[in-house]
């Protein structure tokens, strides 16, 4: 890597993208009228202001006052990232991205600095999960070209970042474009497998210029396959939103007593994520490209959901008619997989239970799993299957979580079928790499069958067992 | 609902529900936020009768810590790589709007006053004038150089002006940003007030700067 500025810098700077409205409108960094200040500048100009700055009010999505107060007290004594110069805020003005960058210039080093903020909204998931089945996505092609329109001339340094969504768009445009030197993804996803095959060449030459900074339980690397080297940081937040505070920017900035900042590596990947990770990627191949846009929305719709902790809007989701089908694929899927990989699903369910999820509907894949046959016969007569349930000694919270939600058990019924089609060890869950040979990209060619097909198997085997005996016996009478 | 192809472009990148707003059976949400752009492109074409707008994208409040929708717009007759936004916010059961587009309409006759307040002694290479308010409909006709450089209407002046170093002799930086403080005090010019010396009149903004300085007045 040949930038000069150091990780704590990138990630400082990365966190400065998100400041809005920071004791003012003049609080906000990515704001053109920013345009030829220095961070510094920036820097003092909202701290004159400190006293507006609400401690307890969250700035943007998870990150209070006081932590962004003292991320800029952390920026003060830093005379290097307070000397680099706002070239340019852009807002984009093509599709509907509404995305929001910046070109800095470092004047010591005569290194351009191009950041990506990720959006905050809900609707960043739509894009966030576009990638599954869009190649390039409209706003990576966005991001691309406004990056070629930047004049970088007398720049000896070219360096992209971005946070999110943004470091999905900085790994692409270095993968796109030669002239980049340097990359640092912060918390960005990966690719598609069919992107990794589509621009193999252009990914083995440019890899080698991509640093992913991650936080260790971060939920959003995980999603597809990553380019480049990669470093997983701890993390510290564990505020109001609680588990979903670990993809904030400021999740993995840690405070001493004089306020300077500082990373820490942790040894590897939160084991959850890395399950869910691998099971995600494993899912994500099992379904056909043309069914990959409602997949890829229903997942969009479930995190959206799990990130606010709605239980009700999460089972609306799940059995919404345009979703029911991939939901249940995805919900079947989840389930055979908890026969080869029960932890996977205990990482699940502590996810959900950190993000205070009803502990009835985390019940009912257990429940699924129970009554897969009781479910396919008559899973369709809501009424009569409660009233088995009670009489089953069913635990209280599963049979009054599915009494609140009775839609719930056409999903189910469609899962049951699906569980016993699905071969959850089919498609291998590690990330793709362009340096793979092709016939390692999907198929882990497990001889599979089904539970149901083993104990149909038993069955036969015993009948055939049984005949035989009744023969011999037969003829030996 | 009959939604035109770019109003389906802009909600398909915020919304889940692609096949929904392809038939046109929007759902709550949708609904809500097409109301809000369709309110928005009409309350930017009756602000400015005489330029035409196109939106371009949203980032709704949804999932934010905003209270308001941002929608990204473009105008036709003018050449910027940056959007515009403005804010919407539903209050009471109506859609109230605000935007950032007045900027353009008086920023020449903002700059020409600021120019002749500088006057001939202060060698000023450019001045760049914006405004940190979003300003909705009630300003439509009576916003004015004056009323606005003075915070008559508060607007939230940022002025930068770029100088010609070469032009400043035997002086100390300090006192020529001293001195444009004056000039606007006395003016009765209030707002942020950037100062940069460059080298020369042909110099880089970012490149070859000499000094700087932040003033509030």
């Amino acid at each position: 890597m040949s930038s000069n500025l150091t990780l704590e810098e990138i990630v400082l700077i990365n966190n400065l993208l998100y400041c809005e409205n920071l004791g003012g409108p003049r609080g906000t960094f990515l704001s053109t009228i920013q345009e030829s200040r220095t961070i510094g500048d920036y820097v003092n100009g909202v701290l004159r202001n400190a006293a507006q700055i609400e401690n307890d009010r969250e700035y943007s999505t998870g990150v209070t006052g006081a932590e962004y107060k003292e991320i800029l007290w952390s920026i003060r004594p830093n005379q290097h990232l307070k000397n680099i110069i706002i070239k340019e805020v852009h807002y984009e003005s093509e599709g509907a991205g509404g995305g929001r960058s910046v070109f800095l210039f470092d004047p010591e080093y005569n290194e351009a600095i191009v950041a990506f903020k990720g959006t905050q909204s809900d609707a960043e998931w739509i894009d966030n999960v576009s990638g599954l089945y869009v190649v390039p996505t409209e706003y990576q092609q966005n991001a691309l070209n406004w990056f070629g329109s930047l004049d970088f001339s007398g720049c000896d340094i070219i360096t992209v970042t971005g946070h999110s969504k943004g470091g999905n768009k900085s790994k692409f445009i270095t993968i796109m474009d030669d002239r980049v030197d340097n990359c640092f993804s912060f918390d960005g996803q990966g690719f598609s497998d069919e992107f990794i095959r589509k621009y193999a060449d252009e990914i083995r030459n440019n890899q080698g210029k991509i640093f992913n900074i991650i936080a260790e339980s971060d939920f959003v690397n995980i999603l597809l396959n990553d380019v480049g080297q990669k470093q997983f940081y701890l993390g510290t937040n564990f505020g109001r939103l609680g588990f979903a505070e670990n993809h904030c920017a400021n999740a993995v900035l840690f405070f001493d007593s004089c306020g300077s900042m500082s990373l820490w590596k942790a040894k590897g990947q939160d084991k959850k994520m890395m399950d869910l990770d691998k099971m995600l990627n494993s899912f994500i191949r099992s379904c056909r490209m043309e069914t990959r846009e409602n997949v890829a929305n229903l997942l969009g719709s479930v995190i959206v959901n799990a990130k606010s902790g709605d239980t009700d809007k999460l089972v609306d989701t799940f059995a919404d008619e345009k979703y029911i089908d991939s939901a249940a694929k995805l919900i079947a899927y989840i389930l055979k997989y908890k026969y080869e990989k029960p932890v996977m699903v205990e990482s699940v369910r502590e996810i959900l239970n950190q993000n205070g999820f009803s502990t009835g509907m985390l019940g009912i894949g257990d429940f699924v799993t129970n009554h897969e046959l009781l479910l396919s016969l008559i899973g369709s007569h809501p009424k009569l299957m409660l009233w088995i349930l009670k009489k089953k000694n069913t635990p209280e919270n599963i049979t009054s979580f599915l009494s609140k939600h009775m839609d719930l058990f056409g999903l189910l019924v469609l899962i049951s079928k699906k569980m016993r089609r699905i071969n959850p060890l089919r498609y291998n869950g590690t990330d793709l790499c362009a340096d793979d040979e092709d016939d390692s990209f999907f198929i882990n060619k497990t001889f599979y069958i089904s539970r149901r097909k083993k104990i149909l198997l038993a069955l036969i085997v015993v009948a055939v067992l049984i005949v035989i005996y009744l023969i011999f016996r037969m003829k030996v009478n | 609902m009959e939604l035109t192809s770019e109003e389906k472009k802009i909600l398909s990148g915020i919304s889940f529900d692609a096949e929904g707003i392809e038939s046109g059976e929007l759902n709550e949400a949708d609904e809500k936020l097409l109301m809000e752009m369709r309110a928005t492109l009409a309350y930017l074409k009756e602000k400015y009768p005489e330029y035409n707008f196109e939106i371009t994208g949203c980032e709704p409040k949804s999932g934010t810590a905003r209270d308001y929708d941002e929608w990204y717009y473009k105008a036709l007759e003018i050449v910027r790589e940056s959007a515009f936004i403005a804010m919407a916010v539903e209050k009471d059961g109506q859609i109230e709007i605000r935007d950032d587009f007045y900027g353009e309409i008086i920023r020449e006759e903002v700059t020409d006053k600021i120019r002749s307040i500088l006057g001939p002694s202060i060698p000023v290479v450019k001045i760049d004038v914006s405004f940190w308010e979003y300003l909705g409909k009630e300003y439509s006709g009576e916003l004015n150089a004056d009323k606005v450089l003075k915070g008559k209407i508060s607007a939230g002046n940022d002025i930068k002006i770029f100088l010609d170093g070469s032009g400043i002799l035997g002086t100390e930086y300090e006192n020529v940003v001293k001195k444009i403080e004056e000039s606007f005090k006395k003016a009765g010019v209030i707002g942020d007030v950037y100062v940069v010396i460059l080298k020369d009149k042909d110099s880089d903004f970012t490149k070859d700067r000499l000094y700087s300085e932040s003033i509030y007045i």
